[in-house]
């Protein structure tokens, strides 16, 4: 394949000075361990970093009907600076609890009371759990925990959430260290 | 007994194939490779396990980390068309945007990312990629004052307007460590100007930025 065709025309020169025949077969071999070698460091040094898309869709701003939800449905999940999440079910805060962001955290704080609800209320038609997740963030909160938050929602496959503002007594309470000292009426 | 002669072979194999195909494969990644495009705002985006890929025609949003906003249009002839709606809006007031010339508007078509006030847009146009890339941004006003964000925003779906407003897609593209005020005043102009659908830009959990 590679190599040249040396041979010269027929058996002519019989007796003439017959010069060393030397192979041009090349090794191929240090070539081709260069070529993996370069394919290997292209690979390896490519981030695979192509930037995903999740969806995010807000309420309209003059949409203020109110939607009646079961209050046992709902799990409030408030951002709080340093990464610490404050969470309480339903709708009353009576106190709150503490979580973080890893998977041993907000996620199993979530799945929980969606098998609570679950076992409550059932799924709804489509097979999907009927939680109600709040997401609240305080103004200490950066950008990476809403994204957080968010990522979490969707992988437990919650779908009604929304993001909402802090109540005057959710302040008090983080402010409290998740303790609610007066109950304001609701 | 005979003595079975077993044929001596060359233990030589012939590379030749191989080193196509290897380099065959070498050719294809390095011509497939994009390359990242260089950021004017370092923005170092969260991660998520989201798997939707980005749409290739968007206009983003950018918030970095000091809460500045920046609005880039992913599609270069989409940024002349969405220029030609804010000067018609602008124009009067800052007489030296309307004053653009063609040529400041082409350039205009290659810059990335809109990241000032718009009357600073015709000093910017000139600079030169590595001017660029010094030049501090200061990003686009949106506090209530002056809402220059929300007009871009506006201009686009003009833009769009003429040709397919379904085409239209906003996403936001914020630093992990901005502040939440920051994004969220971006969603609050957005939501003003009847933009209540967009995607977050992250990437990928496990890769390393």
């Amino acid at each position: 394949m590679a190599d040249i065709d040396t041979s010269s025309g027929g058996g002519k020169g019989k007796g003439g000075k017959r010069s060393k025949k030397m192979s041009t077969r090349v090794d191929l071999t240090p070539m081709v361990d260069l070529a993996f070698l370069l394919i290997t460091f292209f690979m390896l040094t490519t981030s695979m970093s192509k930037p995903v898309a999740m969806d995010l869709a807000m309420p309209k701003k003059d949409d203020t009907k109110k939607q009646d939800v079961k209050e046992s449905k709902v799990l409030n999940i408030i951002c709080d600076k340093d990464d610490v999440i404050w969470y309480y079910e339903g709708l009353k805060v009576a106190g709150l609890k503490k979580t973080d962001y890893s998977s041993g955290g907000l996620r199993q704080v979530i799945l929980k009371k969606q098998k609570k609800v679950d076992a409550m209320h059932g799924k709804d038609d489509k097979g999907d759990t009927q939680i109600i997740v709040l997401v609240k963030l305080t103004d200490d909160a950066n950008y990476r925990n809403m994204v957080d938050v968010l990522d979490e929602i969707d992988i437990t496959d919650t779908k009604i959430y929304a993001i909402q503002d802090l109540s005057d007594i959710e302040k008090e309470a983080i402010a409290n260290g998740g303790v609610v000292k007066s109950f304001a009426a609701e | 007994m005979p003595k079975i002669k077993v044929p001596r072979k060359s233990t030589i194999v012939d590379m030749t194939a191989m080193c196509d195909v290897s380099f065959l494969l070498l050719t294809f990644f390095i011509l497939t490779a994009k390359f990242r495009p260089t950021q004017l705002v370092p923005i170092e985006i969260p991660t998520s396990r989201a798997e939707k890929n980005a749409s290739d025609d968007l206009i983003t949003i950018s918030v970095d980390k000091d809460g500045n906003a920046y609005m880039g249009v992913s599609i270069p002839k989409r940024r002349g068309e969405i220029l030609e709606k804010v000067i018609a809006k602008y124009g009067e007031k800052y007489p030296n945007v309307a004053a653009m010339t063609p040529a400041q508007k082409a350039q205009f078509n290659n810059l990335e990312l809109i990241g000032v006030p718009i009357q600073n847009l015709p000093q910017i146009v000139g600079l030169k990629p590595e001017q660029l890339q010094e030049y501090k941004f200061p990003g686009i006003p949106k506090d209530s004052t002056e809402n220059q964000l929300g007009e871009w925003i506006m201009a686009a779906r003009y833009a769009y307007a003429e040709d397919d407003i379904n085409k239209l897609k906003f996403a936001i593209k914020g630093d992990k460590s901005s502040n939440i005020k920051a994004v969220q005043r971006v969603i609050e102009v957005m939501k003003e100007k009847d933009v209540y659908s967009f995607n977050i830009i992250t990437s990928l959990e496990g890769s390393n930025d």
